[in-house]
């Protein structure tokens, strides 16, 4: 290296231009680890493979996994219940703990001072989402509560109620918001949906079971009377025993209230439009009908 | 908040990167960085996003040329090769966009199968209000079943009492009648023997005798009563004027019904 050199100015100056430690840049010392070398069978005369003597075992002829010899077989035996009915088609939501999302705060891998939503977690690499897992969303959990100490306006997919008063005790907004699996593919995976050619579709509205869910103010959803949360965010600060810091003193105001359209899939792009990844624009539609389609 | 590097090790500040705090669109962290005089900064990671997949070969399939496959001949590939290589692609990007038929079907789609909020809405609160109702029946029907439950629990105790009397007092019965068959036949009879059944038939016999017995007689008194009735009514009669004793009851005769 060039600016290596002798002494402390030499220490010094790798210390400055030297990459952080990394799981990638470093390596044990030599004989720290001890790799037990691969042995034969003891002695010539045992040419077996590993498959042991005659019978089913060196032959390769065992039944399959679970035959007892032909009485019934344990997993034949005991009787179904439907705990597991359907369980591949049940919603899912990965939880991200309180913990991890002040980690991730504090290693910058996610910026503050914007709205975050599925799209920002995904690209700090907060969690992985794969809509066709049936992960629908995010589920904040309430792990790391008592050292929460950010001012954010996340969007999550559902929250306890702790998680949620631990948020807008320190300053900061969550709502709740549905995304159907197609706007979720959108979501977790923006330029590669761009790639595609297609305008970005309208959100699709949560399904019966859910709407009572994203329409009440208690669970802060996105369809909810703003007016509501305003009282609901008053009565959890009375519950939990907190005072609820007025919002529109800060000077982050702006940003804290910024709420994405519930037909919008993400922040600054609305229904309809086409990004064009090469020249970095956007294209809207100008047909009248195509403009009514994507604002119904 | 997040110089905990710059606090926790104060001689290397100068390692920690720092980021004008801009409001931009889009969340994504961005690899620039520049000193700054602003006392809210904050230190952000180094993500250098993936690059953009730019097609350097720029493959356009020829449509006239018989070889090339079918499915490259599409609206949809060329949708995609919009999407990828944008105006360099040569198509109008109008073609993006969904044709008539195209936009109907999605709508026709959209109104079959997508119900608006405020149905959905009136269809939850239409369960809701049934579930209400149903609540509340179960509730009445139970308050007043609970009601009787006092009476009912007596009268279970009652009957329960009842049956417990009757079985003694058949028990009774059937001890006095083994005493008088003993009395009668001079030794311990078997309820079940013949001769205690016949004993059983004369008992009911006598009874019926002495019955009969008492009702004739108490015809008999009741003869003689209205006879002396009618004598001082006869008496009373050759007195104009007197008062005659009616206090005599005058029963209506009885049938048999033995």
């Amino acid at each position: 290296m060039a600016s290596a050199g002798k002494g402390t100015r030499g220490a010094l100056n790798l210390l400055k231009n030297l990459p952080r430690v990394g799981l990638n840049n470093i390596k044990p010392l030599p004989g720290a680890f001890f790799k037990a070398p691969r042995r034969m069978g003891g002695g010539k005369s045992k040419r077996k493979c590993g498959r042991g003597h005659k019978g089913q075992g060196q032959r390769g002829t065992r039944p399959r996994l679970g035959f007892e010899g032909g009485n019934t077989p344990f997993y034949l035996r005991i009787p179904k219940y439907g705990y597991y009915e359907n369980h591949s088609r049940r919603r899912q939501y990965p939880p991200l703990s309180l913990y991890r999302l002040q980690y991730l705060i504090d290693m910058g891998r996610i910026d503050t001072t914007q709205p975050i939503d599925l799209a920002s977690l995904t690209i700090g690499r907060a969690l992985n989402i794969n809509p066709k897992r049936q992960h629908y969303g995010i589920n904040l959990v309430e792990e790391g509560a008592d050292i929460f100490q950010a001012k954010i306006n996340i969007e999550v997919q559902y929250a306890s109620e702790l998680a949620i008063a631990t948020v807008e005790r320190n300053g900061g907004t969550i709502t709740m918001s549905y995304y159907d699996p197609m706007s979720l593919h959108i979501l977790v995976d923006p330029i590669g949906f761009f790639t595609k050619g297609i305008p970005i579709p309208k959100r699709a509205l949560p399904p019966e079971d859910l709407v009572e869910y994203y329409t009440s103010a208690e669970s802060r959803g996105y369809l909810a009377d703003p007016k509501e949360i305003q009282k609901a965010r008053l009565a959890l600060a009375e519950k939990y025993g907190y005072k609820l810091p007025d919002l529109s003193l800060e000077e982050r105001f702006k940003m804290l209230s910024i709420r994405k359209d519930p037909r919008q899939v993400l922040f600054g792009l609305g229904a309809g439009w086409l990004v064009d990844m090469n020249r970095k624009t956007v294209l809207k539609p100008t047909d009248p009908e195509l403009l009514e389609f994507y604002k119904s | 908040m997040a110089t905990s590097m710059a606090r926790e090790f104060p001689r290397l500040a100068f390692l920690c990167n720092f980021r004008v705090v801009s409001p931009c669109l889009g969340s994504s962290t961005t690899s620039k960085y520049c000193r700054t005089q602003n006392d809210t900064c904050m230190q952000v990671a180094r993500y250098r996003a993936p690059p953009f997949p730019l097609d350097r070969s720029r493959y356009i399939p020829d449509k006239s040329d018989p070889k090339t496959p079918e499915f490259q001949k599409t609206l949809k590939f060329d949708r995609k090769l919009w999407g990828r290589h944008g105006e360099a692609s040569g198509f109008d990007p109008s073609i993006c966009w969904p044709t008539k038929a195209e936009l109907a079907e999605v709508q026709e789609e959209e109104r079959d199968w997508c119900l608006t909020l405020q149905e959905m809405q009136q269809n939850i609160a239409i369960r809701r209000a049934e579930e209400e109702k149903a609540r509340i029946a179960r509730e009445k029907r139970i308050a007043a079943n609970m009601a009787k439950m006092p009476k009912l629990i007596e009268q279970v105790h009652e009957e329960r009492r009842l049956k417990k009397e009757q079985l003694e007092e058949a028990k009774k019965r059937k001890e006095h009648l083994i005493a008088k068959a003993r009395e009668r036949l001079g030794y311990n009879v078997h309820p079940n023997s013949p001769k205690f059944e016949a004993m059983l038939e004369e008992i009911e016999n006598e009874e019926r005798k002495q019955k009969k017995k008492a009702k004739k007689a108490k015809q008999e008194a009741m003869r003689e009563a209205f006879k002396a009735a009618l004598a001082t009514a006869e008496a009373a009669k050759i007195q104009d004027g007197a008062t005659i004793n009616t206090d005599v009851p005058l029963k209506a005769h009885k049938t048999q019904d033995d």
